[in-house]
């Protein structure tokens, strides 16, 4: 790997004060999974100075909040897969990060890593998307805020510049009796890049009409997406066959509305209408 | 006490499991370079000029080697020699090398390959072997309609037999390049010897007499001076022979004109691009049958793509043709086999060598013409199976050993609970809204053991055996381990062909100045052929120490027996280190060569006995297919194998188990992506080129259904590709009943898309 320079600062506020010192372009190198590839592949990272913030003290912890759940930046997909909170208030993500990569990948690759990395094929986003994900971060040292939907510009970019780390994520901390589904679509059942991804969470009242519903598909958007108005067919109502239908044909029918027709339509649309009435009929028939 | 027939542990498994072994890439010598090849930019273009000026002054850079560099000649081959070890006048492949640049580091080495400078003159490419065929462009001069060669197997009158037929089934297939993937890539060292011009050759070579006269042919060094030595080997399948043939000389070319070890490995992208692969085939099959399912004939034109070299083509075209109408009795056979040059990645050896993509293609047909008769792919193939006394498809009259096959089908049949699942899926499967569908498919094979009447003559092993002065066996056999488990397999049979236990047995690693030549470890003929080999030296050795026996104790010996580390003679039982002392005692040589060679066969180029002795091989697969996105589950897999006699029956089980989840990789996942505009391969590492993982691995069962053959040294045959051979045609079957109609799929793989697709097609979009 060619790079200019190699930096291991020990603090958060250290790392500020070296991203603000350094010149040339930076690269905050997390796990590594992403980069180690990459620099494999080419040169580019020549004139970078390589930060690594692997084990920053600060950026370690998943901490259960009020309504929310904050997890640390630095933490791996390992921790957020075996985590008790993550399992009991948001499984939807610990089921998420268990699809990712090998078990080496997971050990090491972070949370923040995967979301700056910004792959449209990233297992972790849809899951991250519909427990309402956002992002802090510091800017210049100062700490700023980003919805998850809004953090990542288009495939492989984030609004962020090289200097801006990413201290936490906080997502919903769901509330009990809350399902959730993630469904992975790859090639094979372990390291594989996924087609697609469906995540998903329910929430029934007493009577059985649905109080709380998000659902969206990964791996085939070029950025993490949340349909307030898929989610309306379901909300406030009891779910049926008909209801599920229309949202699987709805949720669906974004793939060419939002990724605009490709050679991959004809497959992903079926399978995303297809897939998605199925998880859905099975959860809702389930309980 | 019998060695052979027992599971002993494997003698090598201690470095491996702890990492002791030394792989080729392992090696460090004093002074080494590091290499690194230039790839051609055009998969075929005239190379107007080489610049190396540039690479040569750049950092630690010793020396950049072009063709201009090789003394001799230029090209290799193990039958055919085509193959460039650097492209000359032009590249005819991507992954042709155009030079190769030795510096003091590996990263010097990459970095000055950069600036290796290579002016071309593009040619069209030719990556469809369908309009390569007769194409003006022509790839090798020698081959002016692009067609390298082949094999037409006859039998019979095929018009008459179509003529008697009631049911014809038509169909077309087509299979794509697969890579090995041994999880070794490529690595070899060349190191000079500083007293006379000589090298060693060391790293991952699966046959190195082979290499040996490669060197010898492009360097001109004597046969002596070329030492070969393979490294611990990562896995091969066939894989590290010419490729690997080609760098050695390449780095003995380095190590030789700077006097300096030199070491050159590929990474996996350019392992994937420069490594051979299996062949892609296309066939266009005509199954004639009685009402009843017996096949009348069987009318097969299969066109293989060699890619820029030849390689093993005609070779594979033979088992492709003699061995893809499988163990089926039939009246006539018209097999044309031929393969066809092309710009694309060549191919060559590989596991099964023709045979997985040929009896694919039948086995998909069998199960055709078993629905339009309205019989069950189990009976279509018990009806047909051949059995003791019958004559194989190509001519062969098989009365000199047991032909297994059935008793193999029928094993692998009840283990899989083949029918009573089979009622319960056709039942289910009658819901025409259900969206998850199992299937069932059986495929068998007969294997010709070792290489065939292609190779009448040749086919030859050869062993130095020597009893030291402690009884101690030491064997020297070429023949090498190459992750299958052969070492340990050797060892056994020259325990129990010396009559000595286990330990008294020590095995010397394959180096070509200490073993005498031999054919290499391939064809699966490894267990077979060394076995031969090790019993004619034992019984050489048993007559040096009889003679010493004689001698000394003045008995006659003409009863001697060799057993259980004991010697009998007239009234004399004595230990086996005692009679080897009376060897040493009267300055006798307890060594000997032994040697074994296949008895030519009678094959006049069509037809008659293509081979000595078969193996026997079943596999049944059961599938799961979800319509609603197109996965295959593999449920479950049995194989069922008759080895004739399993030497290490742990071995065989492990070569049964790899060769299950290699036929699952072929059949459902392996695509290397090849673009046909430009001959490029688009998957060229495991992220994108898609083998199974543990997780998607199957109870896999292994069988072993054992009927000594009378025509091999201690009964056994190979097992390497017998493993294989038949999974990917089990696989699509199952497939293809999943979709309710046999034969719906027809090109490899079977992927996520082809079969969301199918079933799309034959079940609409959704329930």
């Amino acid at each position: 790997m060619k790079y200019k320079a190699y930096y291991r600062p020990q603090s958060v506020p250290e790392t500020v004060e070296l991203l603000a010192s350094l010149e040339g372009p930076v690269v905050l190198f997390a796990g590594g999974t992403d980069i180690l590839i990459y620099a494999r592949e080419d040169d580019r990272y020549a004139d970078s100075s390589i930060v690594n913030i692997f084990g920053l003290p600060e950026l370690q912890g998943i901490t259960l909040l009020d309504d929310e759940i904050r997890i640390g930046a630095g933490v791996t997909h390992t921790e957020i897969e075996q985590s008790p909170i993550i399992q009991k208030y948001a499984k939807v993500l610990a089921d998420a990060c268990r699809t990712i990569g090998s078990l080496q990948i997971r050990d090491h690759a972070t949370i923040a890593g995967n979301i700056c990395n910004a792959s449209p094929a990233a297992d972790s986003l849809a899951a991250l998307a519909i427990l309402d994900a956002k992002i802090e971060y510091l800017h210049e040292g100062k700490p700023c805020e980003l919805p998850l939907v809004d953090l990542i510009a288009k495939p492989y970019k984030t609004v962020l510049t090289d200097r801006d780390l990413v201290t936490c994520i906080r997502i919903r901390r769901l509330p009990e009796g809350t399902q959730t589904v993630f469904y992975k679509l790859g090639r094979r059942k372990a390291l594989a890049i996924s087609r697609m991804t469906i995540a998903l969470l329910a929430h029934r009242a007493a009577d059985g009409t649905v109080d709380d519903f998000n659902i969206t598909v990964g791996a085939t958007f070029p950025k993490p997406y949340t349909f307030p108005e898929i989610n309306g067919i379901l909300l406030g109502k009891k779910p049926d066959p008909a209801r599920i239908a229309e949202i699987a044909q709805a949720i669906s029918a974004k793939i060419p509305e939002i990724a605009g027709i490709r050679k991959s339509t004809t497959f992903k649309q079926p399978v995303c209408r297809n897939m998605t009435a199925r998880l859905l009929n099975e959860l809702f028939t389930e309980a | 006490m019998y060695t052979v027939g027992q599971s002993v542990k494997r003698i090598d498994a201690d470095a491996k499991v702890l990492g002791t072994a030394q792989f080729g890439d392992d090696e460090r010598y004093p002074g080494m370079l590091y290499l690194k090849g230039v790839y051609a930019k055009y998969a075929h273009a005239k190379i107007l000029s080489v610049d190396t000026s540039e690479a040569e002054k750049m950092p630690g850079v010793a020396i950049v080697v072009t063709a201009k560099d090789i003394p001799c000649e230029k090209m290799i081959g193990e039958i055919f020699i085509d193959q460039y070890v650097l492209a000359d006048d032009k590249t005819r492949y991507l992954g042709d090398v155009v030079a190769v640049v030795a510096a003091d580091t590996q990263d010097q080495a990459n970095e000055a390959a950069k600036h290796v400078k290579v002016e071309y003159e593009p040619l069209p490419v030719l990556s469809d072997p369908r309009t390569a065929i007769g194409n003006e462009q022509v790839i090798n001069p020698d081959y002016p309609d692009n067609i390298c060669g082949g094999v037409h197997a006859l039998k019979g009158d095929i018009d008459k037999a179509f003529a008697e037929s009631d049911v014809i089934v038509e169909s077309h297939f087509e299979t794509g390049h697969v890579e090995h993937a041994y999880i070794e890539p490529e690595a070899v060292n060349a190191i000079p010897n500083p007293m006379r011009p000589e090298v060693t050759i060391t790293g991952s070579l699966q046959a190195p007499y082979n290499l040996r006269i490669s060197v010898h042919r492009c360097l001109g060094l004597p046969m002596s001076q070329i030492i070969i030595r393979p490294s611990a080997v990562g896995g091969s399948f066939g894989g590290k022979i010419e490729t690997a043939e080609a760098m050695a000389v390449r780095a003995a070319l380095v190590a030789l004109k700077t006097g300096r070890p030199a070491h050159y490995k590929l990474t996996r992208e350019e392992s994937i691009t420069e490594s051979y692969k299996r062949h892609p085939i296309t066939f266009d099959l005509k199954l004639g049958c009685d009402k009843e399912g017996h096949i009348k004939g069987l009318k097969v034109n299969a066109l293989g793509d060699s890619g820029a070299y030849i390689n093993m083509s005609p070779p594979v075209m033979y088992k492709t043709a003699t061995l893809g109408p499988g163990p089926y009795r039939m009246d006539a056979l018209d097999y044309d086999a031929v393969a066809v040059i092309t710009n694309n990645v060549h191919t060559g050896s590989m596991r099964g060598f023709g045979t997985p993509q040929a009896i694919f293609a039948m086995e998909n047909t069998m199960d055709m013409m078993a629905a339009k008769i309205g019989i069950s792919p189990l009976e279509m193939r018990r009806r047909n199976l051949l059995q003791n006394g019958d004559v194989s498809p190509c001519g062969h009259l098989l009365d000199f050993h047991e032909v297994s096959i059935r008793s193999v089908m029928e094993k692998a049949v009840k283990e899989m609970d083949y029918e009573r699942k089979y009622a319960e899926i056709m039942e289910e499967n009658r819901d025409p809204k259900r969206r998850k569908r199992r299937g069932l498919g059986i495929a068998t094979s007969m294997r010709g053991a070792s290489i065939g009447a292609d190779g009448n003559g040749f086919d030859v092993s050869r062993v130095l055996i020597e009893v030291m002065p402690d009884a101690n066996v030491h064997v020297n056999i070429g023949l090498v381990e190459i992750g299958q488990g052969l070492r340990t397999a050797q060892a056994e049979m020259a325990a129990e062909g010396m009559g000595v236990p286990f330990d008294r047995v020590t095995m010397g690693e394959t180096d070509t100045s200490r073993s005498p030549v031999t054919g290499a470890c391939i064809a699966s003929r490894g267990t077979m052929m060394g076995g031969a080999a090790i019993k004619d030296a034992c019984i050489k050795i048993h007559k040096i120490i009889a003679d010493a026996c004689a001698a000394v104790y003045k008995k006659p010996v003409d009863d001697i027996v060799f057993e259980n580390d004991r010697v009998r003679f007239a009234d004399m039982d004595i230990s086996f280190p005692e009679a080897v002392k009376a060897c040493y005692d009267r300055n006798m040589t307890p060594m000997a060569v032994g040697t074994y060679f296949v008895p030519v066969t009678n094959w006049d180029g069509h037809t008659g006995e293509p081979f000595y002795t078969y193996t026997y091989s079943c596999h049944v697969a059961e599938v799961e297919v979800d319509l609603d996105c197109g996965t295959v589950e593999v449920l479950k897999m049995v194989g069922c194998h008759d080895p004739g006699r399993a030497v290490n029956p742990d071995a065989v089980k492990g070569q049964i188990y790899g060769g299950l989840t290699m036929a699952e990789g072929m059949a459902l996942f392996e695509d290397l992506g090849l673009n046909r505009k430009d001959a490029s391969l688009k998957n060229r590492n495991y992220e994108n080129y898609i083998i199974p993982t543990a997780m998607d691995v199957p109870e896999n069962v292994p069988i072993i259904d054992e009927h000594h053959d009378p025509r091999t040294a201690f009964g056994g045959r190979s097992m390497g590709e017998p493993a294989t051979e038949p999974g990917a045609g089990a696989i699509t079957c199952a497939v293809n009943m999943a979709l309710g109609k046999p034969g719906y799929l027809t090109s490899l793989p079977f992927d996520l898309d082809k079969v969301f697709f199918a079933g799309q097609e034959l079940f609409g979009e959704e329930a």
